[in-house]
């Protein structure tokens, strides 16, 4: 095996684990499943030149969001710049991605399926009525369960932004879901 | 009933971010205060509906494919030797070499006598604000309120500088904007003079074409541009300065005097 192969294989050891949160969390900002692909790609690309820089047995997870998250902010950004290959529509509602669909957890029976189909639409359209940066970092906090000082690193932000969003994300989901939370 | 307790406290205790004895004291404080049980009870529930309620997207199994394909790409530029013939890759090295050895010098040649673009960028928008009459967003000299007013507008914690009052009058904030990005802007006035302190991010700019100083321990990149004086200096991933029509030993001297961000 070549030097090369060895690196690709450590690689993908150190990274797999992660796909479904990158995914995951890629998919609560960007629509269109392609444009998630490519996001995802160059995250994986960007990590593998700079493996160097990664030290093992610190948090690896929170190594790649921050790549991601990198990535999505560049994309957003040459994606404003260059309009002409969107439509008005399109660009005002790059930052404010609506939904999509996506497949429902296994549930017990059909009923119970239906109930938290119903369920987790309510949650997901609460959350994208949030800003992109609101949204991932009450999804950092309270899905993922990274610390303040984590997310502040994974968004490029001060703790102080992180508790900002998180207090005013917290809020306006508790006030959208304010019917489901007192059920 | 309500509970004069601030909710951001409650969310620090409920994601484990105060200290131990502050967490002890909201824990005693919650046994006997019924509001702050509910907020808890009710973030608690808001926690638990986004953890178990949000649907789970597969990983298309086409993605760690297309990802390994485009690592093996990206082999040869990562430096993977590879079986080509050495007397031809040697003489491929060196005609690269060669060619950027070229291409490094032209550059330097074509850039050195130029005025680097984070100059005049900067000097420009001083100009630009100045016909246009832009005010600064007026605020009390206190680090903590600059501080919070550039919280949502710039993605890096904002030095705020600290200057001999008697000299120098704080005149205000403004949020700029050149190189694409955001620039966190403090206007202080000295006599007629405007001097304003800068910061923003250092990404895709380099200052080395710049001449140095040293100032105490720090090295700072001078330039003077349209007449005015522009002191650089890199703290971390951001780049602080101070932009003036003040002459440049004015500008160090302010420099000198600035605590809270040298």
């Amino acid at each position: 095996m070549t030097e090369i192969d060895q690196r690709r294989e450590a690689f993908a050891a150190l990274v797999q684990p992660h796909l479904p949160t990158l995914w995951r969390c890629i998919r609560r900002l960007v629509r269109e499943t392609q444009d998630a692909e490519d996001l995802v790609q160059e995250t994986c690309l960007k990590a593998f030149r700079a493996l160097h820089h990664f030290h093992p047995g610190t948090n690896a997870k929170a190594w790649l969001l921050t790549i991601l998250m990198n990535t999505y902010r560049d994309w957003v950004r040459a994606t404003l710049r260059h309009p002409d290959t969107f439509s008005l529509d399109e660009v005002r509602t790059l930052l404010q991605q609506e939904p999509h669909t996506q497949t429902p957890s296994p549930a017990h029976t059909p009923e119970h399926r239906a109930v938290h189909a119903e369920l987790g639409r309510l949650v997901q359209m609460a959350l994208d009525d949030l800003s992109p940066e609101f949204r991932m970092t009450v999804l950092l906090a309270d899905v993922e369960g990274f610390t303040y000082k984590e997310i502040a690193a994974i968004m490029d932000c001060p703790i102080g932004t992180v508790m900002s969003r998180l207090s005013r994300a917290r809020y306006l989901l508790r006030t959208t879901l304010q019917a489901v939370l007192e059920e | 009933m309500s509970c004069e307790r601030p909710h951001s406290q409650l969310s620090l205790y409920l994601d484990g971010e105060l200290a131990p004895s502050e967490a002890r004291e909201v824990a005693d404080h919650l046994r006997t205060c019924p509001t702050c049980q509910q907020e808890v009870a009710a973030y608690r529930r808001l926690q638990a509906l986004l953890r178990t309620a949000l649907p789970e997207e597969e990983v298309p199994a086409r993605l760690w494919t297309s990802i390994h394909h485009r690592l093996v790409q990206e082999s040869p530029a990562t430096g993977a030797p590879s079986a080509g013939r050495p007397r031809r890759r040697l003489w491929m090295c060196l005609g690269t070499l060669a060619a950027l050895l070229l291409v490094t010098v032209a550059v330097r040649l074509w850039l050195t006598p130029a005025i680097p673009a984070v100059v005049h960028e900067m000097v420009d928008s001083q100009i630009r604000a100045r016909l246009m009459g832009l005010q600064y967003h007026h605020l009390p000299e206190d680090p903590e309120t600059i501080k919070r007013w550039f919280d949502d507008k710039v993605e890096f914690a904002v030095l705020v500088p600290t200057l001999p009052q008697e000299r120098y009058t704080f005149l205000g904030t403004r949020l700029n904007y050149f190189l694409d990005r955001r620039v966190a802007e403090m206007a202080y006035a000295s006599g007629s003079h405007i001097l304003s302190f800068v910061m923003f991010s250092d990404k895709g700019i380099t200052l080395s074409a710049l001449p140095t100083r040293r100032l105490g321990s720090r090295t700072v990149y001078v330039q003077t541009y349209k007449g005015y004086t522009t002191v650089f200096w890199q703290d971390g991933a951001v780049f602080c300065g101070l932009v003036s029509d003040l002459q440049l030993p004015a500008v160090l001297e302010a420099l000198r005097h600035a605590s809270g961000v040298t």
